[in-house]
Order: C-alpha cells, then structure tokens, then sequence
C-alpha cells in the first residue's frame, strides 16, 4: 500500500480538485490515532480504485485555513470531490468496506 | 532473524533459543507447543515469549482456547489476523497468519483478499462476513463502536459469545503484532517466505516516504 500523498497548500488542493474528476483528501494530525488506523483502509480502497480516483491527505494542524474552510471539527475526516465541488464526506474511521460503498453512493469505483 | 521490512538491522533484538538448548519451563513450554504443532515447530514468536517462560505458556493455552473451543471458523479467525497483520505492519505476522489462513482452507485469492480487508472474497459466511467488517471497525476505533453495529450482528444470528470470540482475535492478533514488531522477531523458516514481498513492499515505501 502507498502512502497517500501529502498536501502542502490550498492552492494545491484546488488544482487538484480542479484536474481529477473525483478526489478523496483525508485530513488527518500527527498525534491522530484513528487516523492512522484508517490509512491502510484508505490506501487499500484508493489502490483498487486506481486512475478514476486521485487521492491526497491533509495536516490539518499544518494548514488550518483550509480546515477551517471545509469546516473539520474532529480528525479524521475524509472528503470526496466530484468533478470540483465537495459531494461528501465520513467522520472517523470507516472500514474498507464502508469507504467501497461509499464511493460506489457516489458514483466512483468499479460497478459505479 | 529479524522481520523483512528491517533489512538494516537484520537481528531479533532479544536472543531466541533453538529448541535444543531450551532448559527448565523454557523447556516445558517448548514441549508443550510441539506437542501441539509437531516436531520443531516452536514458532519465533513463543521463543521471544519464553524470556517469561509463564507468560508464554499463558499466552499459548490462551491461543489454544480461540482457535479450539469458538464456535467461528479458524478460516474466519486467520482471515482477521492476517488483515490485522496487514493493518499493523508486520511481515512475520502476515506470513504467519495467511500460511495459517491457507492451511484453513484459502485459496491465495482468497489470501489476498483479507490483506485488502475485503471479507466478500475470503469464502467467509455472510454471519463471519458481517464479524470481519465489525473486527476490522473495533480494532479502529473501539470506542466508535455503537448498539447499532451489534444489533446489525444480530440480523445474522451472531451471539454474544461470537462477538467475545471475534474481539478476542483482534485483541490476539494485536497482541502478537506488537511482540514480534518490538522485537523485530522475523519469520520462522517454516512459512517457507509466503507474503514475504509484503515485508520488501513495506521496506521500498519506507525509504521513499
């Protein structure tokens, strides 16, 4: 499993958001436990999905202007992006199996 | 030796001794494990665990009473294990379990699928499927786990000694996770290296992090 890349601006994530048809970027904190546990869900999930999904996660300590924007009250928390605009997002930890789901709910993955 | 993914410092940190050299209840705990697994197969693990020789034969009786007396599959049971393996980072453990995992009854396929946390392809019930999606969300976040997620448990008829049962091997699985991770114990030659690319995989996004 690859790390999910890590963002360094908000002008970083518009570009991106603005490229990829569909973005997961998760926010997480270094001292975040729970996000650690996540991440091999997320790499997993982003792995099998492959090119239909670009993917990046967020310090949230790091770049608060963008936190505060998308409005993150708890770590982690993961948002999906479709063709730029926000479409979701879960709070906390989400097995790989819920985040195929969710992704299938909203209309990327296979069978999507 | 030590776990792949450690290729710079190749060595246990704490001494295993060989089966031949055990004396006293580092014996006793030896015997005891090869009268269940066979001759020589004292794994790298309960060789770390006999420097407390009376930890090691609580931890293996308490290994002994999951996988003898639950009522879930050992294939269920392996399956969790070999994810949490996964989840943890630990290539000794990955290989350990999903050898176990095979000899249960998995196909490779199968193998792979509960490295990538996906319970509908492990051949699993859909009642062990349901238990695979809850092991993997408590070993999450525990304390995430609500009334709701037991009660969608029940739906499949899971009790409340297959909820224990379940938790049990993630707490299990953990446990050993971490002894072998601590003391970078590496695998028993045994396993033969099944997974072993998981540990090199491991190592190559290490450096390139």
């Amino acid at each position: 499993m690859t790390p999910l890349a890590v963002l360094g601006s908000g002008a970083e994530m518009d570009r991106l958001a603005a490229a990829a048809p569909s973005l997961l970027v998760t926010f997480t904190g270094p001292k975040c436990i729970i996000c650690k546990r996540l991440a091999p869900m997320l790499e997993t999930v982003v792995r099998e999905t492959g090119d239909a999904l670009a993917s990046a996660k967020v310090d949230a300590e790091a770049l608060p202007d963008i936190s505060q924007k998308f409005e993150i009250r708890s770590l982690p928390t993961t948002l999906l992006f479709r063709n730029g605009v926000l479409a979701d997002r879960i709070t906390g930890f989400a097995t790989a199996g819920a985040l195929r789901a969710w992704l299938l709910k909203n209309g990327v993955g296979a069978g999507a | 030796m030590g776990q792949w993914s450690r290729k710079d410092d190749p060595e246990p940190f704490i001494g295993l001794v060989p089966v031949d050299k055990a004396e006293g209840l580092r014996k006793a705990l030896y015997d005891e494990l090869e009268r269940a697994r066979g001759k020589g197969r004292v794994s790298n693990l309960f060789k770390a665990y006999s420097a407390f020789p009376a930890l090691g034969l609580a931890n293996f009786r308490r290994l002994m009473a999951l996988l003898g007396e639950g009522v879930l599959s050992v294939k269920f049971k392996e399956a969790v294990m070999t994810a949490l393996a996964e989840i943890n980072r630990c290539d000794y453990c990955v290989s350990f379990h999903a050898t176990a995992l095979r000899n249960a009854g998995a196909s490779d396929a199968e193998v792979d699928a509960a490295l990538n946390f996906d319970p509908s392809k492990i051949g699993l019930s859909s009642k062990e499927q349901a238990l695979f999606e809850y092991a993997i969300k408590a070993n999450g976040d525990p304390h995430g786990i609500t009334r709701q997620d037991v009660e969608a448990l029940r739906v499949h008829g899971v009790t409340d000694a297959e909820i224990v049962e379940t938790l049990e091997t993630v707490n299990t699985g953990n446990a050993f996770n971490l002894i072998n991770g601590a003391l970078n114990i590496g695998p028993d030659d045994f396993l033969g290296g099944y997974k072993k690319e998981r540990g090199e995989q491991w190592q190559v996004e290490e450096k390139t992090a």
